[in-house]
């Protein structure tokens, strides 16, 4: 007789992994080819004598951890927890493991194990196959090896923790893999669909604002968990032997956390769980109601969107107020859709129509509230301006791109000056809206003079960390870039200012440029002293002899100010920790930057006759150029 | 002892037990018969701890039997629908079932071998139900229970080792006081091992009793009156069923035989005899008070 309690039980344990050796014994295999491909290609590289080092190691085992190790456990976690917890979706099955003399907490520490340990496997087969190649050919990095044990092994619980979670929360095991996807995307697939809602009423909000992307833990995970480089210069690459690290493992360690929750969380609920939900789509009452309205939610804000679109936008979307009605009718349908989807689901049956008005009037209720809720800006996120104090940098996309913080005089001014053409986008709004009416098929019949549309971004990085966007589709007309009180002119005064040229050059002086030179669009091989070419642009800048491109080629801009020349400058930029970024800027060649063209000129890139053609608008001469 | 005190369980708002309580004294055969939905089954699955009841308590020797380990190792479990591992053997079962119970016996298991003659090594889902049936019985009395509870145990299993079964189960609760629980339709069968009896009926425990107690406390009187003199039953007599071919009167009487046959000695009958009810008669009686009866459908 059992006299003390037990957390673990062999037989149950040895059981799971008997029973599901196909499953870890399959994915060992198959993940033995990596070790198998390594050792062909080391053996090739050190007959051509290039012995690879630890770097290499810690490189290959950062790379396969930070790019393929998420999504395969993600997938992989999902497997295991079906199998392990899948005796809780039969009645047969749930009446057997609940007889065993063990209590609930014993069978939820086994099993879970159990699915730790089959994820497990394929990482320790392929991982101890790399260890011995490394250690065989010399290259082993201790470092890199314990870093990647640890990193698999919190992406394992995460994921395994939230696919438990799942499994609690499901009867029914065709639920279990279509929750769990449900869960890994819900906020990102909420964000996006409230995004777009934002978007179809109010101007200026961008759809890519992910303020909770951390509850999407794979997206966080790509974005944040990364192989990092340490002082990779070119030339001392590889004579540093710390240069390559995993960059964000604090994040996965955070997430790691987070699965122990999860599994904690899904212990205090299997306990409460009753064995006759087996089979049941939800497996605690009181969540049935969650599961049918948050269906209806989730199918209102994807379905009703796509409908308002299919049937109504397609012809009127240009005036949002005019989309509300519709909006809201499309938006009921699809949440009534939903929530007799999910009604039947956890039914499983047909007739749920009886007695449900009452649900179906909240669901359309909530509809309206919806709708009604993001048109009307109730939490006034179109007219949101953030005040001079509360910001600490600020990017500008529009005619040009500048980035500049508040703690200089100068920044200040130029904070403010984009605050000022914030305000003024927001007070044409009416304009805006329209101008974008004449968008489908009028444009160039409409009006006389040259015009486009200008997309605008302002990214303002605020002092509590946090980060406003806003991004606007805006017309910009030829007769309004000279006048100071309209957004076109501020815009077009702020790109042409000496910070914002200087900035469009976006080349830190202390970095290496190489210049290629593009003509029409293709590059010639032309080079030349990069670094005095740069000066030159740079003294062009400073004297305001850039311009900015407002009006595409097709509206005669090109022939009066600029050449269909491109300064292409790619460099390398040292990053605060000390580690290096490539980045590229460009420069569209025009008639007033004076010092770049004698520079051009000077250093080898063209010669007198060639930049006299192009300046005459003749191009002829690169057919000799292609040859 | 095992003790369900006045448990209710409800699905969805179907309640399958109401108030249901049952005492299965130790070292005997228990007998839990009832209609089809009755919540025989319910009550077993209390029972071994499957289920929580909504209130009411379910006790093992005094304690409540869900979540306690040490408790459900007292129990095997014999289920009308068994679950075994799929693709599992006879053997693989053995393993798992001998790492959970302490008590679990491996020289039985290598005795019954004989009894049963099942192919150890072969996978479970690929014999017949009778078999598979045998092997849930093979297992679970390896066990070595103290309390055996078996829903529906028999079906499927042909006479020969239907009779073995039942004689091995005996065997063990006379030489090693084990109790046995079980459920069934089969109430001739029931009549002969059972020595206690509770009958259920829409959730609830309708009597529960002693096989002889309750042999003793329902009676059929057999009467022949005199032509025209058909008599008028005293009102403290319970009558449960009355009818009448030719003149021969058939009485189904709740009480003692000799007081009921002393009351109607009064009247004078011609003839009068009392006579023992079977289980099934007792079960066919009790539930017709609750109306559940045989219904006369002419098709």
């Amino acid at each position: 007789m059992q006299s003390k309690r037990s957390f673990f039980n062999k037989a149950l344990f040895r059981k799971n992994l008997t029973r599901y050796w196909p499953l870890w014994g399959g994915m060992s295999i198959a993940g033995s080819f990596i070790p198998l491909y390594m050792l062909l290609e080391l053996s090739t590289r050190t007959s051509l004598g290039l012995a690879p080092g630890p770097n290499d190691f810690a490189e290959l085992l950062y790379g396969a951890v930070t790019i393929f190790a998420p999504t395969f456990l993600m997938v992989y976690a999902l497997l295991c927890a079906m199998l392990v917890w899948n005796y809780l979706y039969s009645p047969r099955a749930v009446g057997l493991m609940h007889t065993l003399p063990v209590d609930r907490t014993c069978l939820f520490v086994t099993n879970a194990l159990s699915g730790l340990v089959m994820l497990g496997i394929p990482f320790l087969v392929v991982g101890g196959l790399l260890c011995l190649l490394a250690l065989a050919f010399g290259f082993f990095n201790l470092l890199a090896a314990v870093n990647t044990v640890a990193a698999v092994i919190l992406l394992a619980v995460l994921f395994f923790g939230l696919a438990t979670l799942c499994a609690m929360l499901t009867g029914h095991t065709a639920m279990l893999p279509a929750l769990y996807l449900l869960l890994n995307f819900l906020a990102a697939l909420l964000e996006t669909m409230v995004g777009f809602l934002n978007q179809t009423f109010l101007m200026g909000i961008p759809l890519q604002s992910m303020q909770l992307q951390f509850l999407t833990p794979l997206l966080q995970i790509y974005e944040n968990f990364t192989v990092g480089y340490l002082d990779m210069e070119p030339a001392s690459a590889a004579s540093q032997e710390s240069a390559v690290y995993l960059q964000g493992l604090g994040t996965v360690a955070l997430y790691g956390l987070a699965g122990i929750g999860l599994l904690a969380l899904s212990w205090l609920l299997y306990r409460k769980r009753q064995s006759e939900r087996a089979g049941d789509i939800v497996a605690y009452r009181p969540l049935r109601p969650v599961f049918r309205y948050g269906v209806a939610l989730l199918s209102a804000l994807t379905l009703g969107p796509l409908l308002e679109s299919a049937f109504w936008a397609a012809i009127y979307a240009d005036i949002p107020s005019s989309n509300l009605l519709p909006m809201i009718v499309c938006m009921a349908i699809a949440g009534v859709v939903g929530y007799y989807v999910a009604s039947m689901l956890l039914e499983k049956s047909l007739r749920v129509f009886k007695g449900s008005w009452k649900g179906v009037l909240a669901v359309c209720a909530g509809a309206a509230v919806i709708c009604l809720t993001v048109s009307m800006d109730l939490f006034g996120l179109e007219n949101k301006i953030p005040a001079l104090d509360e910001i600490q940098k600020v990017t500008l996309n529009g005619f040009t791109c500048m980035t500049f913080e508040t703690d200089t005089a100068e920044g200040r001014q130029l904070t403010e000056q984009t605050l000022d053409i914030h305000r003024s986008i927001l007070a044409d709004k009416d304009y805006i809206y329209s101008m974008d009416r004449s968008k489908y098929g009028y444009r160039d019949t409409q009006y006389d003079e040259k015009w486009t549309y200008s997309s605008v971004w302002i990214t303002y990085y605020l002092t509590d960390g946090s980060t406003l966007e806003r991004g606007y589709t805006l017309p910009v007309f030829e007769s309004r870039l000279q006048n100071a009180d309209t957004f076109d002119g501020k815009l077009y005064q702020m790109a042409h200012s000496e910070e914002a040229m200087l900035q469009q050059l976006g080349v830190p002086e202390d970095s290496v440029p190489q210049i290629d030179v593009y003509i029409q669009g293709a590059e010639y091989g032309l080079s030349g002293n990069a670094d005095h070419l740069m000066d030159a642009l740079r003294q062009d800048a400073r004297e305001g002899n850039l311009r900015t491109s407002v009006f595409p080629y097709w509206e005669g801009e090109a022939t009066d100010d600029f050449y269909d020349v491109r300064l292409h400058i790619s460099f390398l930029a040292k990053r605060d920790d000390g580690s290096y970024t490539g980045s590229a800027e460009s420069v569209t060649l025009c008639s007033t930057m004076t010092h770049t063209i004698d520079a051009l000129v000077a250093e080898g890139y063209l010669t007198q006759e060639q930049m006299t053609s192009i300046q005459d608008g003749d191009y002829a001469f690169i057919a000799d150029l292609e040859e | 002892m095992i003790e369900v005190k006045n448990i209710v369980k409800t699905f969805d708002g179907f309640t399958a037990l109401d108030g249901a309580s049952i005492t299965v004294p130790d070292g005997g055969v228990y007998g839990l018969v009832g209609p089809n939905g009755a919540g025989k089954s319910t009550i077993i699955r209390h029972l071994t701890g499957i289920y929580a009841p909504d209130s009411g308590e379910v006790l093992v020797e005094g304690e409540p039997v869900y979540e306690n380990p040490a408790k459900k190792a007292l129990l095997a479990v014999i289920p009308d629908d068994w679950f075994y591992f799929p693709s599992s053997t006879i053997f693989d079962m053995m393993r798992f079932y001998r790492g959970f119970y302490p008590n679990f016996d491996g020289n039985r298991y290598e005795k019954f071998k004989e009894v049963f003659s099942l192919p150890e090594k072969s996978p479970i889902r690929r014999m017949s139900k009778g078999m598979q049936k045998q092997a849930a019985f093979w297992l679970a009395m390896c066990c070595r229970p103290k309390y055996l509870i078996l829903d529906e145990p028999v079906d499927g299993l042909d006479p020969v080792m239907r009779r073995q079964v039942w004689s091995l189960m005996m065997s063990d609760v006379t030489e090693h006081g084990t109790t046995v629980l079980v459920s069934s339709h089969n109430l001739r069968e029931l009549e002969d091992v059972c020595d206690h009896v509770g009958i259920m009926n829409k959730g609830r425990v309708l009597l529960e009793r002693s096989l002889s107690d309750l042999q003793e406390n329902i009676v059929k009187l057999q009467a022949v009156w005199k032509p025209g003199e058909v008599p008028v039953l005293p009102r403290e007599l319970e009558v449960l069923h009355t009818s009448h071919v030719g003149r021969v009167y058939t009485y189904i009487v709740r009480g003692k035989a000799q007081e009921i046959t002393r009351q109607l000695q009064v009247h004078q009958p011609l003839m009068l005899e009392a006579l023992p009810l079977s289980l099934e008669e007792i079960f066919i009686y009790e539930l017709g008070g609750e109306q559940y009866a045989v219904k006369e459908i002419i098709l």
